[in-house]
């Protein structure tokens, strides 16, 4: 029994928390009561709705394989079939790697902070949450627009299928099959009557519940990376104040100094008084600030007669080392941050590729069958778009993060480091150095995360589709 | 900058010449975007300063693009029209899409060029008064500005080049249909009204009977304006931005120069000048810190340039590979049946040209960049102090990674990204002469 603290990055993410809990998710963790008895009701809640997930796909397999013999059912059924193995898939996925899942979930719970940066990191993290919650909201809208626009557009046209003729084997009849969004074998009869509201139900609830458990994985990987970016946008906007910072800590003094005076490109700020404690503790006197410039130039300090060689007290130099070790230390909890996250979800990315490659192929096959703007043109059409879309949207978060996370070395040699100390000095070159390559995650180190891939994805899609009309 | 070079005391034999003892009054003042500037005021997307001044002459001068937008509306409405007339008409259709997106490209162009005014006269003041002046400060000889002239020239030659090529093609394109009209004017019963008239500049269809004049002429005027405008349009917008891109090129040049340079400047430490070792150390590294800044400035520049120039660059090659498409379409369906496939061949050509231009330079700033980084391990940097050496190995990181601009999230300009444009286009082109065979 522990003290349930709402922290961290679950308080960011409660949102989305919430609904993957609703959902059936085996999310049982970051609850207010974690008695046994209510634990167990939420873990027969998700017991029950796994399920009721697998027994409806099966349902479903049991259909394809009772109808494998016409070409056009078994293809279309193959691709229903593969569609909401992304859902079971990533449910089980979820269920079996809980552990991992809230480790990543509790990396941000000790994160350091400083006086100094606080405000510009409160900003950037309102930020984050605020697109975290935007994505969450977007992703959910798409959800039910789809789910209704299936649900609709089962009661458009005319609900058969084609089989052949029992009398005559040349020719082929239509036989007329239920009128569900999803083509299925029940033990009951299902063509009308109560038999067809008890399936329509089911599967209504069932078309929703799978779409969400699909979706929102993806969006929970895409938070992440949401946060790792804010969290480098913050990185490389204090570099530029703590650079500014450290050039008072030069500890060599040129003779030409006034050849060349340096002049910060920066306007006058004065002290961030955002956390007037935790600067107003290091220093014990007037004196102390009023020789503390952040806004000058490097050597135009140097002169001004107060302790020590270099112009700044023992305090004001302590507090410049921690505005470096802060630097650092985010910088290598954003590291770890992001290793856990390739270590939680790349085989789960890994696995949605493989299933998506041979949905998207038996797509481009469908797709060489349309001959007018009707039903089938719709559905085969509203797949294609939804599968690219769930790429796109894993493929567009990884860039970002590529993106984000080699820019670090530009804005770290952006700003006026050749006028700082030697330590500000060393700081910077390490940085570059490690910045150079960027941070990028991989689904299982089969493939990287990047808009590369979804254009591969796409270009493969076109190459299929024309090599199979061709073959037409 | 004078004290500097006396307090090295420069030998007798020394080649550098004292250069930045003086600045002559005109460095300051490079005329480098002046062409560019004039066509772009010529063409109503930008005001020059004077008349920018005075806000009557201002109000004017915005009318002017204003009542083109009119007349183009009035030409896109005709065009539209003329689309959904001859729908079944793959030959008038393929026409018209091709004269359509052309048109509405350039003056999409246009209208992003006045919006952005602002930022664009930025990034020209940038160039001509901070940019250049800083490289020349570098220089220790006159081979920068020798650079900079040669590179002016250029870019003026290749404004002029390509506004004489796309207006010369506009003349013939205007004057071949209303010549022809003038010519054969007994043949006007036996136009067919399912076919789209053959006498104007470009297919378009009015409700209303347009063949006679004065009406005729009218219409034929008007469709003469919109067309000479959109080229004007498309050759100020396109040449303003390839100056940029090339002076960037160059800028990078200037500095790569300077680096290999600083070697005159600052003999090694080892060679004799041993009196002369504290001072030589911070001057060395004041001239590399300055050299630092110019680098900075630049990529500072790219950014920017950059940033306006990405979304326009998306959209113009995604027109222009709707062009090729369109172009490859009508030689798939004019094939072997005699029709002229060399003015197909020319339009694909011209339709290419523009993006090509553009991936040509856009690799040229990569290259020129990464040129940097040899220019600066090329220097002896081993005789120099601890200092220096660590400065250079950060400039050295950061010129590993080459500057380019880039076009929306899509693509980076450079040749690489025009040969995967032109995959695209021979794929469109596979497919669609795959579904009209069928």
């Amino acid at each position: 029994m522990y003290k349930f603290r709402l922290h961290g990055l679950v308080a960011d993410m409660w949102p989305l928390i919430r609904i993957m809990q609703m959902t059936g998710f085996f999310l049982l963790d970051y609850h207010e009561d974690m008695s046994f008895g209510w634990t167990s009701i939420r873990a027969g809640y998700a017991g029950s709705i796994s399920g009721l997930m697998v027994i409806q796909f099966a349902l479903i397999f049991i259909n394809l394989m009772k109808q494998s013999d016409d070409v056009n059912d078994l293809t279309a059924n193959t691709i229903t079939v593969l569609f909401f193995v992304h859902s079971l898939v990533k449910f089980f996925y979820f269920a079996l790697r809980r552990g991992k899942f809230y480790r990543t979930l509790a990396t941000w719970n000790n994160a350091n902070s400083h006086p100094l940066f606080s405000e510009n990191h409160s900003r950037h993290h309102a930020t984050a949450v605020g697109s975290m919650r935007r994505l969450v909201m977007y992703v959910g809208i798409g959800i039910i627009i789809s789910g209704f626009a299936w649900t609709i557009i089962t009661f458009v046209g005319d609900s058969v299928h084609e089989i052949p003729d029992p009398e005559n084997a040349n020719e082929t009849i239509f036989e007329e099959v239920p009128r569900l969004m999803l083509r299925s074998w029940y033990p009951w009869n299902a063509l009308s009557g109560g038999g067809y509201v008890v399936s329509f139900v089911i599967q209504i609830l069932w078309l929703f519940l799978a779409l969400s458990h699909a979706m929102m994985m993806d969006t929970m990987f895409c938070c992440w990376l949401i946060y790792t970016c804010q969290q480098l946008v913050h990185l490389k906007e204090i570099m530029k104040p703590l650079m500014e910072l450290s050039a008072s800590l030069d500890t060599l003094v040129p003779h030409s100094a006034e050849l060349f005076r340096a002049v910060s490109a920066t306007t006058n700020n004065p002290i961030t008084s955002g956390d007037g404690d935790g600067i107003r503790a290091i220093y014990s006197n007037q004196h102390d600030f009023s020789n503390f410039r952040l806004n000058t130039g490097a050597l135009a300090n140097i002169n001004s007669g107060s302790v020590g060689p270099n112009g700044l007290t023992k305090k004001q130099e302590v507090l410049v080392r921690s505005a470096i070790k802060y630097w650092v230390e985010r910088h290598k909890h954003v590291v770890r941050f992001v290793s856990n996250i390739g270590d939680t979800y790349g085989s789960a990315l890994l696995l949605h590729m493989l299933i998506s490659t041979v949905t998207l192929t038996l797509l481009a096959y469908q797709a060489t069958k349309i001959e007018a703007a009707n039903v089938y043109a719709c559905t085969v059409i509203g797949y294609l778009v939804y599968t690219l879309a769930q790429v796109f949207l894993f493929c567009f978060f990884g860039n970002r993060l590529i993106e984000e996370s080699s820019s670090v070395m530009e804005a770290a040699y952006s700003c006026q480091w050749y006028d700082g100390s030697e330590e500000a000095k060393t700081f910077i070159q390490i940085v570059c150095q490690q910045c150079q390559k960027a941070m990028s995650i991989s689904g299982a180190k089969f493939f990287t995360v990047s808009l590369d891939l979804f254009a591969s994805v796409l270009g493969a899609v076109v190459t299929y589709f024309m090599v199979l009309v061709q073959l037409n | 900058m004078a004290g500097t070079s006396t307090a090295l005391g420069r030998d007798a034999e020394c080649e550098t010449t004292p250069q930045r003892t003086y600045m002559r009054a005109d460095d300051k003042n490079w005329d480098l975007m002046g062409l560019n500037l004039t066509l772009l005021s010529l063409a109503g997307v930008l005001p020059t300063p004077n008349i920018a001044s005075s806000s009557w002459k201002l109000r004017f001068y915005h009318a002017y693009p204003s009542l083109m937008l009119v007349l183009y509306l009035m030409v896109f409405t005709a065009q539209c029209l003329a689309l959904y007339k001859f729908w079944g008409d793959l030959d008038a259709i393929t026409d018209n899409a091709f004269t359509m997106v052309g048109v509405f490209m350039c003056y999409i162009q246009a209208a992003y060029a006045v919006t952005n005014s602002r930022k664009i006269l930025r990034l020209v003041d940038t160039l001509q008064m901070k940019l250049t002046p800083q490289m020349l400060t570098l220089a220790s000889g006159e081979d920068q500005s020798i650079m900079v002239a040669k590179t002016a020239r250029k870019t003026r030659a290749l404004t002029w080049t390509m506004f004489v090529i796309v207006h010369g093609m506009l003349i013939s394109w205007i004057a071949m249909p209303i010549i022809q009209k003038y010519s054969h004017e007994p043949d006007e019963e036996h136009r067919n009204a399912d076919k789209p008239s053959p006498y104007f500049c470009f297919i378009i269809w009015l409700p209303f009977d347009a063949t006679r004049s004065p009406t005729y002429e009218i219409v034929y005027t008007i469709q003469t304006i919109c067309f000479l405008m959109a080229c004007l349009y498309y050759t100020s917008m396109n040449t303003v931005f390839m100056t940029f891109i090339i002076h960037t090129a160059t800028q990078f040049r200037g500095l790569a120069m300077s680096l290999r340079d600083m070697d005159k400047l600052f003999p090694a430490q080892d060679m004799g000048l041993e009196d002369r070792r504290l001072p030589s150390g911070v001057e060395l590294n004041a001239h590399f810190i300055e050299c630092i800044k110019h680098h900075q400035a630049i990529i500072r520049f790219a950014k920017e340039l950059n940033e306006v120039l990405s979304p326009l660059l998306l959209f113009y090659f995604f027109c222009s590979q709707l062009i090729m498409c369109v172009v490859t379409f009508q030689v798939v369906l004019s094939w072997g049946q005699g029709k002229s496939v060399l003015k197909f061949v020319l339009g694909l050509a011209a339709a290419a040209c523009g993006p090509l231009v553009f991936c040509w330079f856009g690799t040229d700033i990569m290259q020129e960049s990464l040129a940097v980084q040899q220019a600066a391990y090329g220097c002896n940097w081993y005789h120099h102090p601890p200092s220096f050496k660590f400065l250079l190995s950060v400039v050295i990181m950061r010129a590993q990674k080459p500057v380019h601009l880039s076009a929306g999230m899509f693509y980076e300009v450079s040749l690489t990204t025009f040969t995967q444009m032109l995959n695209t286009v021979y794929t469109y082109f596979a497919v669609l002469k795959q579904l009209y065979d069928e």
